[in-house]
């Protein structure tokens, strides 16, 4: 971020249920490509929120579909940071080992392929306990426009 | 997302359009359930108007590259756009699954 910037914002709390995926991404999509970030950078986003969306109201929540998660983007002309949290037990999503992607098609499970998407399509994934709250940070590097 | 179907020479080219994710998976693997129940052995899927993939639709790909394979039949992947090449290649998929460029060259030799 350049000194003294103010990031553009976007806060939004739904519930946490599979289809506010769509609604997150939506309204993610349009506060991003209104700001000029690349529809790629965006796709990027919509795959993250998908994955720990997905994990929290699976895991975190157990289906309990009247709990919520809040989300907050900044954007900068440098960087997009999001901010995802939840109130479920304790749960550091980055602490596992990351999937073997050299296996056989045949030996190829799914589980634990989410979050290695989300660790390597982003620049930074962190995760904090923050006040009963799980909290990850995901931060995207955006290319400057006149550095291509 | 939406999804049609041709059938070309032996092959069923599969065109899904919109985002394979959590919520769309689930459609997406019954229509490639049916039509393996319909007896397809050669399916095509084509990417070209897909946004994005996540690891649910890649499931999808998984389950049916896995099923197809295992009764002789086969999978070929094509149009790619750079987020779905990009988790193609972090998830090793790009490696397990049978990728092409373009519709045109995934026809060749089917």
């Amino acid at each position: 971020m350049s000194e003294g910037e103010t990031p553009q914002v976007l806060e939004l709390t739904v519930p946490g249920r599979l289809p506010e995926i769509d609604e997150v991404n939506r309204a993610f999509n349009e506060f991003a490509e209104a700001r000029g970030v690349p529809v790629a950078v965006c796709r990027t986003v919509n795959v993250v929120f998908d994955e720990l969306l997905n994990n929290i109201v699976s895991y975190a929540y157990e289906g309990d579909g009247d709990r919520q998660i809040d989300f907050r983007v900044e954007l900068t002309s440098d960087r997009l940071v999001a901010t995802i949290a939840d109130d479920g037990p304790p749960f550091n999503p980055f602490a596992g080992s990351p999937p073997d992607t050299n296996l056989s098609l045949e030996e190829r499970e799914i589980g634990g392929l989410g979050v290695h998407l989300v660790r390597n399509v982003m620049d930074e994934a962190i995760y904090n306990r923050r006040a009963d709250k799980n909290v990850v940070i995901v931060v995207k590097y955006l290319a400057k426009p006149d550095s291509v | 997302m939406e999804i049609t179907t041709s059938e070309v020479d032996s092959v069923s080219v599969v065109r899904i359009a919109g985002n394979l994710d959590t919520n769309t998976a689930p459609e997406a693997q019954q229509h490639l359930d049916d039509l393996q129940d319909a007896g397809a052995e050669k399916i095509l899927v084509n990417f070209e108007a897909l946004g994005y993939i996540s690891s649910a639709g890649l499931r999808v790909l998984l389950v049916t590259a896995k099923r197809l394979g295992a009764s002789g039949g086969s999978l070929r992947i094509c149009g790619l756009n750079e987020t779905v090449g990009e988790v193609f290649e972090i998830s090793g998929f790009s490696v397990i699954l049978n990728v092409f460029g373009t519709e045109e060259e995934a026809m060749q030799g089917f």
